[in-house]
């Protein structure tokens, strides 16, 4: 059984059919890319299966359970964790409190014993932080413990961010465009790190636009043009598809850069 | 142990420690003076919650304050129950309150909510002025007693000004408790990225209703105690005003800084009191809130001691470097 699945996704925006019947099956243990041109909806598909949007149709199931519809709480304690193409940091906060933000659906007292100190509180908080401090070491932040977290370079900002959705201790790590704005030495880092990352979660689902990146570490990678997938396989298969390179390149005379942003 | 000797804590303690000695020294005016500040500190304190941990700005805090200061009096004047019991009333009906004015929350965020809590502070005000059989309106409810506990008659303002500095230093501690525990995290998480808040699992929403509770129960809080210190109440107490002077003690204590808060209601409850000499010169005086708030906002930082540092930096290295900033950028 696939890890993840998804049948028939759809969705639209008014006239626009941002994401056309898309099916496509993530395996356990393998990182998945999805990758297209600008606009092709990679984002939207990751809003998605996280609960930002409601397909009009189609089903996305995780584990054997169908999370269709799901609403974002829902579906993060159902074990989809994802990180931003953008870099979003809760600015004001710790890098520790950060971490803390991400395992908050797994800490079981409520609003009410939160307003003061009592034992399961006090238990929790302690687990927590605990917890923290694994993944701080994980992700090589320790000694940026109780900095602000937009104080980090960027590169650990990235690094926290993936942090973060790891310790929801997700199923899938959905990451959306983690090299953006990286040099080649800090992706060539990135690579062996997300690659690590199988170690820690059953499944990986990478947007990326650097080619390299993406070749490198993909089990397999799904092709989307205009929200509809035209090519799916290993690598090798991609890159030789001509579908794929007409979808980057253009009809031949028409010049665009493949890894342009 | 070590975890709470932060600055802030440092700075509670010593305006606790000022503020519980002061009695010995002053007159009964400044003493008065001294507990408006008390008031106001809960009442800031209580909006610090709302603007400073939820990230949502009231406009129209007074309201609360003013449900408070109503339910009490009322309370009083028609069944004459004395303060104990009226306490309990008092936290119900601002939660209720705070409650009805967070559901709109659910749909609206910016501006909208500046909007809506101002609105909510004018409807308020309105039906206090209007319900005449409950509020007796525009006159007002004169003659309210002082606190009465279980029996036990206030008789002097100075044990009224410990009282409230019990609730001071009560709310002060449930601030820190707050913010220091997961509902608290969640909150400054809304605040900083509610898009990311989200996707980490948390529900706006509850946590929304929750905080605009908690903040219009503290500020009611409040106000009921200003009723027993004043010993009426009137509508026009409870205006725009009164909002937005508690904006300002907030802005220049700090968002989100309850020590800060503190410092803030002192600063801006005696300096108004002050000025008050030089009347015969300059009849404004309340204009040091318009005057403060802005230098506040130049600087870009609060003004309290906790960061005192930088505001300095800001403020000096503004003028001798006016460029630099913008060459930085």
């Amino acid at each position: 059984m696939a890890l993840l699945e998804v049948k028939d996704l759809t969705i639209r925006f008014g006239g626009l059919v941002a994401v056309d019947d898309l099916s496509f099956t993530m395996e356990e243990g393998q990182i998945t890319s999805l990758i297209g041109p600008n606009g092709a909806g990679k984002t939207t598909v990751i809003n998605l299966l996280t609960g930002f949007y409601t397909p009009n149709e189609g089903k996305v199931i995780l584990d054997g359970e169908d999370i269709t519809g799901f609403s974002t709480d829902q579906v993060v304690s159902k074990g989809l964790s994802r990180t931003f193409q953008n870099i979003r940091l809760f600015s004001n906060m710790s890098v520790e409190d950060n971490i803390l933000i991400g395992m908050q659906h797994r800490i079981e007292y409520g609003s009410f014993l939160s307003l003061f100190p009592n034992p399961k509180k006090n238990e929790w908080e302690r687990k927590a932080r605990e917890e923290a401090t694994a993944i701080l070491e994980r992700v090589d932040l320790s000694d940026y413990r109780y900095e602000k977290s937009t104080s980090l370079p960027y590169g650990k900002q990235r690094k926290l961010e993936i942090g973060r959705a790891l310790v929801a201790k997700p199923k899938i790590l959905l990451l959306d465009e983690p090299a953006a704005g990286m040099n080649p030495v800090e992706k060539k880092e990135l690579s062996l790190f997300i690659r690590s990352l199988l170690n820690d979660v059953r499944g990986i689902l990478l947007i990326e636009h650097d080619m390299k990146l993406v070749m490198d570490i993909s089990d397999k990678i799904v092709v989307l043009n205009h929200g509809a997938k035209i090519c799916e396989g290993v690598p090798e298969e991609v890159q030789n598809n001509p579908e794929v390179i007409e979808a980057y390149l253009g009809r031949k005379g028409v010049h665009h850069d493949v890894t342009g942003e | 142990m070590k975890k709470y000797l932060n600055s802030k804590n440092i700075i509670f303690l010593v305006i606790i420690v000022f503020m519980a000695l002061a009695p010995l020294v002053t007159d009964p005016y400044q003493l008065r003076v001294l507990i408006s500040c008390e008031l106001n500190m809960i009442f800031a304190m209580s909006l610090n919650l709302l603007m400073g941990i939820g990230g949502t700005v009231s406009f129209g805090h007074a309201a609360f304050y003013g449900i408070g200061a109503y339910t009490t009096a009322c309370l009083w004047y028609h069944l004459g129950w004395n303060y104990s019991t009226n306490f309990l009333f008092v936290i119900l009906i601002t939660g209720l309150a705070g409650l009805l004015l967070a559901l709109p929350m659910s749909r609206i965020t910016g501006r909208y909510v500046t909007v809506i809590t101002l609105s909510f502070a004018e409807i308020v005000n309105l039906i206090i002025k209007n319900w005449d059989k409950v509020t007796l309106g525009q006159m007002g409810i004169v003659g309210i007693p002082n606190i009465d506990l279980f029996g036990f008659r206030f008789h002097s303002k100075t044990q009224f000004f410990y009282f409230t500095l019990i609730f001071v230093i009560l709310t002060y501690i449930l601030m820190n408790w707050l913010v220091d525990s997961k509902l608290g995290r969640n909150l400054q998480a809304m605040r900083d990225d509610s898009i990311a808040a989200e996707a980490m699992g948390i529900r706006l929403f509850p946590n929304k209703v929750i905080v605009f509770t908690i903040s219009a129960i503290i500020a009611g809080i409040a106000g009921s105690l200003y009723a027993h210190l004043m010993t009426y109440v009137e509508p026009s107490t409870f205006n725009a005003n009164l909002s937005f002077s508690c904006i300002s003690i907030v802005v220049v204590g700090g968002l989100g800084n309850f020590a800060g808060t503190l410092i803030g209601s002192l600063f801006l409850t005696i300096l108004p009191e002050y000025l008050r000499r030089f009347d015969f010169l300059f009849k404004y005086r309340m204009i040091a809130y318009g005057l403060v708030l802005v230098i506040v906002m130049w600087l870009n930082h609060s003004i309290p001691g906790l960061k005192l540092k930088q505001a300095f930096q800001a403020l000096f290295g503004k003028i001798l470097h006016r460029n630099r900033t913008e060459e930085e950028v």
